[in-house]
């Protein structure tokens, strides 16, 4: 037997060398890190393992047999996606400057200061059980091997000693500066330390245990088999009231907890050194939980053999095996095993908490109301509020486990705590892979989870210790619903009671978490911060913020995008922006990028950096740096403006714009063809007299005989100009609408037979025949009879000019239809006729058909036709025409009639 | 005597055919004329003359197409091509060059510049 004094002696100095071992990690993080190893990430996320573990899963497997591996595979089955996920979350983390799990999904959410507060009340309230439990393990278990008895009796002295020691610890090495952000490369190689330590001391007993008090293997199994005792160990279905049911739960509940825990939140992502640890980690990790969990089994049969009489819990087999056997350095040896697994978990998580509830709640608290004070002080204060945080945590645990004396109550709460950690999984992960995602549903899902959580995990626990309420609520349900009761809410039996409030916590969770997010519109913030999460932009210049981010001031920034966006935009931008500023705060990294994005939409993307890193760099845009970046980008401005405002509107006159100008485009062709024409059109009657002048003005001997035909024909063509001149001004007056018309009330026969009397001379030269039908009655219409009459000269024209000389007689006939409403006129003749194809062609402008007969050009300016149905439209008549070539041609006009008066 | 040199006229203005056949008969040359593209392609391999004035804005086929088609006829390899355009556009001049004119004369010109082009090719 070793003196206590000796076994004391050796704590302390397991303990001096903690402090050892931290202050060198420190102290090398300067210069060579120590734990920039994968093997040492890999090693502190065993964190995971606690002192629960190191006793526990002995404990559990000698009651519950193969059960207690459950909590293990879920983080082993995980494993495949480490990459994946854990890479993922440490960049989302360095990019963000994640401090805690909290400010996690309160960044992702909006950066929203209500989520993160009641995160942290959330976490607050399940991590102080556990922290209790760890600290009621090393109680107990020093007190055993201190005294020496089986049952280890309360002594509260141990731990507070305790907790005085890790508070002094983790203020030393835990809180070495006020930033935001805990690397402590000092205590996670304490961690690290720790998880081999843990690991060895088990190993060592068990070895002890196998083949020092037993004979190997096949000793204990062959005594066990006769002791009847192997069966419940290996029947996994039996091994829990659930059966496969619970095993799926809790597989699921640990894979989940494993990242969720804030302790191994903290030590995945924020103490992480390098992204590409993770992969070997990755397979370091199974191997480790493959080795502490490999001979629990066998030591669990070890004990129920050998301590078939005794009472204790069987979670201190463990420590009892070397104190019965009379060896009392391996039974220390033990202790610490015990001690390093609770310490590692104590440590990290004590941090990991009181981060959270120092930069969520104290700090913003306390820092308000230091307004007045110097930055020095104000620094002192925060860094004040981190220390003061690490004791509050342990000290809650402590009180707790105070309060709640009971061994049986502290496990299970332990393990509440756990389904209450996980209540963060819909909002965690679906955070890093849902856009949609918002705040309100994390909140309602965080909300009813919780209270399903409590309904159904914590409520009856307190009940069933008597602490509050009636035991009839567990038998009868909550107000005598039978649905309500905690245990088998809404009539689901059968489950153990950790999975049955794990199933109905998370899923109503889940349901409102989607529900909530699919029903209300997130803020831009949150739009923002979702993309940020979800895409992972690798162009994202998080060093370009690093440095200087904390040096400016709203009112820098302020005055910067006022000069671009005016007061009205800029206040409106920073309205929608969920952090309040005033003037001399200094702005966080996201206000800014914030900005930046609002800027961009105005300036455009590359401006708007350009702008803000002058900021950042604190040097002042120029007068004319500024002028130039207004001008490049007024455009831009004007024109997104107009997009915010009126897009939709703005579409829509993008569309009729479209349509305008390309009938503007039609028109503009039209017109330069038609100026084209006009041009040729009048080119040519000029060269024929220019050509013909020149040749009598020079050489009138030579052209004698020729001379009559050359000035008949310089006549002809000097006409043909002036008609031409004459017919395209009045084109486009129809065109154009410029006409004063003069309508009255005119009679038809009147018109007509004033044309025929202006065409006939012409038509007596050709003995062609005018024949007017006598009207029955005399027709009124209302008309302008100077154009009306332009009409019929223009047609009879054509009649006479186009007649055909294969024919003896030619005539123009002209006969009449009444109607009621209007009267057409028939205007027939047996001149060459026009082809079919070109029948409508003839009433557009230029369009000249060519004389097949003559095989000359017919003389005329093309705008005959086209003018004499702009006419009949004004009249609000109709013009056709009838033809069958070398057969006649039949011009049908149709033009309203009035009532005789 | 010596053989005529032949011109012949492609243009459908009437005024300008008679304009044109009488200034060039006075000058001592060969003259056929024709007032469509048609009839002038039946006239070219009738007539075989050593230069063509042709209209450019003929219906059916235009003075482009016209000398298009008498490019690719070996035995009209040397006659020459005039074009006369009532457009001055460098489009238009493009055009006919690419198709095979070998100058061009932009109504309204004079007798003057008309007789010096053509002495120009045809001597």
């Amino acid at each position: 037997m070793i003196p206590v004094w000796v076994i004391i002696l050796i704590c302390l100095a397991y303990l001096a060398l903690l402090f050892w071992i931290a202050y060198y990690g420190d102290k090398k993080s300067a210069t060579k890190s120590i734990i920039n190893t994968p093997l040492i990430y890999a090693l502190s996320l065993t964190t995971y393992c606690t002192a629960w573990t190191f006793y526990g899963s002995v404990g559990k497997a000698s009651t519950a047999g193969i059960s207690f591996l459950a909590t293990y595979l879920g983080p082993i089955m995980l494993c495949p996606l480490w990459v994946l996920l854990f890479k993922k979350i440490i960049k989302i983390c360095k990019r963000e400057k994640i401090s805690s799990i909290s400010d996690f999904i309160a960044t992702r959410y909006g950066k929203d200061k209500f989520l993160g507060n009641l995160i942290t009340v959330m976490i607050f309230l399940f991590m102080i059980p556990y922290i209790s439990i760890q600290l009621r393990a090393i109680s107990t278990t020093f007190n055993i091997l201190i005294r020496n008895t089986t049952e280890g009796a309360i002594s509260n002295e141990t731990a507070l000693v305790v907790v005085g020691l890790m508070s002094v610890f983790i203020i030393l090495f835990g809180t070495r500066n006020q930033s935001t952000i805990q690397r402590n490369e000092g205590m996670v190689a304490v961690i690290a330390f720790e998880a081999i330590f843990k690991l060895i001391a088990f190993l060592t007993v068990s070895f002890y245990v196998i083949f020092f008090i037993f004979n190997g293997f096949e000793d204990i199994f062959s005594q066990a088999a006769e002791q009847n005792m192997l069966s419940a160990i290996n029947d996994i279905e039996q091994s829990l009231e659930g059966g496969y049911w619970d095993w799926l739960m809790l597989i699921l509940l640990s894979f989940l907890v494993f990242i969720l825990l804030p302790r191994q939140f903290h030590l995945i992502a924020l103490e992480n050194k390098d992204e590409n640890h993770v992969k070997t980690a990755s397979w370091i990790f199974p191997l480790y939980l493959f080795a502490i969990t490999l001979f629990v089994v066998p030591i669990a049969i070890a004990g129920k053999l050998f301590f078939l009489d005794s009472t204790f819990s069987p979670d201190i087999y463990l420590l009892h095996f070397p104190m019965q056997t009379g060896n009392n350095l391996l039974a220390t040896l033990v202790f610490l095993g015990g001690f390093a697994a609770a310490t590692g978990m104590i440590i990290v998580e004590t941090i990991a908490v009181s981060t959270m509830l120092s930069n969520n709640i104290i700090i913003p608290i306390v820092v308000g109301r230091l307004k007045g004070f110097k930055t020095s002080k104000i620094q002192k204060f925060i860094l004040f509020c981190k220390r003061i945080s690490i004791p509050i945590v342990l000290f809650s645990a402590y009180i707790y486990m105070l309060i709640i004396g009971d061994d049986y109550i502290l496990v299970e709460i332990g393990l509440i705590s756990f389904v209450g950690i996980v209540q963060l999984a819909p909002s965690f992960f679906g955070g890093m892979f849902w856009k949609t995602a918002n705040k309100n549903g994390t909140v309602a899902g965080l909300v009813v989870g919780f209270i399903i959580w409590y309904f159904t995990l914590l409520y009856p626990t307190f009940i069933s210790s008597g602490l509050i309420g009636d035991m009839a609520i567990l038998s009868e349900g909550l107000f005598g619903y039978s649905a309500l009761k905690p245990y088998a809410f809404l009539g689901l039996e059968g489950l153990n009671k950790i999975s049955h409030g794990f199933f109905w916590s998370i899923g109503f969770n889940l349901i409102f978490y989607v529900l909530g997010s699919l029903a209300t519109l997130p803020k831009g913030i949150e739009l923002q911060q979702a993309n940020k999460f979800i895409t992972l932009m690798d162009d994202f210049d998080s060093n370009r913020f690093r440095n200087k981010y904390n040096q400016i001031q709203f009112n820098q920034l302020y005055e910067l995008i006022i000069k671009f966006l005016g007061a009205e935009t800029t206040n409106r931008a920073i309205k929608k922006y969920d952090k309040t500023y005033k003037n001399y705060d200094i702005v966080d990294i996201g206000f800014i990028d914030y900005m930046e994005n609002i800027l961009s939409d105005y300036i455009g993307n590359i401006s708007a950096r350009i702008v803000i890193s002058k900021l950042l760099n604190e040097e002042p845009l120029s007068r004319n740096e500024l002028v130039k970046i207004l001008e490049e980008t007024k455009e831009a401005i004007s024109y997104s403006k107009q997009l915010e405002i009126k897009s939709e509107e703005l579409v829509e006159i993008q569309k009729s714009l479209v349509l305008t100008n390309k009938k503007l485009k039609e028109i503009d062709n039209l017109k330069d063809e038609f100026i084209l024409t006009i041009s040729h059109e009048l080119r040519t009657p000029i060269t024929a007299i220019r050509l013909l002048s020149e040749m009598l003005f020079k050489n009138p001997n030579q052209y004698k005989l020729q001379s009559t035909e050359f000035l008949k024909t310089i006549v002809q063509e000097s006409e043909r100009l002036s008609n031409l001149i004459d017919d395209t001004l009045l084109h486009e007056q129809l065109e154009l609408g410029n006409i004063d018309w003069e309508f009255q009330d005119c009679y038809i026969d009147q018109i007509i037979s004033n044309t025929i009397k202006t065409v006939s001379p012409i038509a007596e030269k050709l003995n062609l025949l005018i024949k007017n039908e006598t009207l029955e009655e005399m027709v009124l219409v209302y008309a302008d009879s100077t154009h009306l009459e332009r009409v019929f000269i223009n047609i009879f024209t054509n009649a006479i000019k186009f007649y055909d000389p294969n024919k003896n007689n030619h005539f123009i006939h002209i006969t009449y239809l009444l109607n009621k409403e209007d009267i057409q006129i028939i205007i027939e003749d047996n001149g060459i006729g026009i082809a079919k194809e070109n029948h409508q062609k003839i009433f557009n402008t230029f369009v000249q058909i060519q004389d097949e007969i003559l095989r000359t050009k017919p003389k005329g300016s093309g705008l005959g036709l086209s003018i004499v149905s702009k006419i009949i439209q004004r009249h609000n008549g109709t013009i056709a025409v009838e033809s069958r070539l070398k057969k006649y041609t039949k011009f049908l006009i149709t033009l309203p009639r009035i009532k005789s008066l | 005597m010596s053989t005529l040199k032949k011109i012949l006229i492609v243009d459908d203005e009437s005024s300008i055919v008679l304009a044109l056949e009488s200034l060039l008969k006075v000058n001592n040359y060969e003259v056929e004329k024709s007032y469509n593209g048609k009839d002038g392609l039946v006239m070219v391999k009738k007539f075989k003359p050593d230069l063509i004035l042709l209209d450019v804005m003929m219906p059916f086929i235009d003075g482009f197409e016209f000398s298009s088609i008498i490019r690719k006829d070996k035995n009209l390899r040397d006659t020459k091509i005039i074009f006369l355009t009532a457009k001055g556009e460098l489009s238009d001049k493009n055009d006919g060059y690419k198709k095979g004119c070998d100058d061009y004369i932009v109504k309204p010109f004079s007798t003057e510049d008309l007789l010096f082009k053509i002495k120009y090719f045809l001597d």
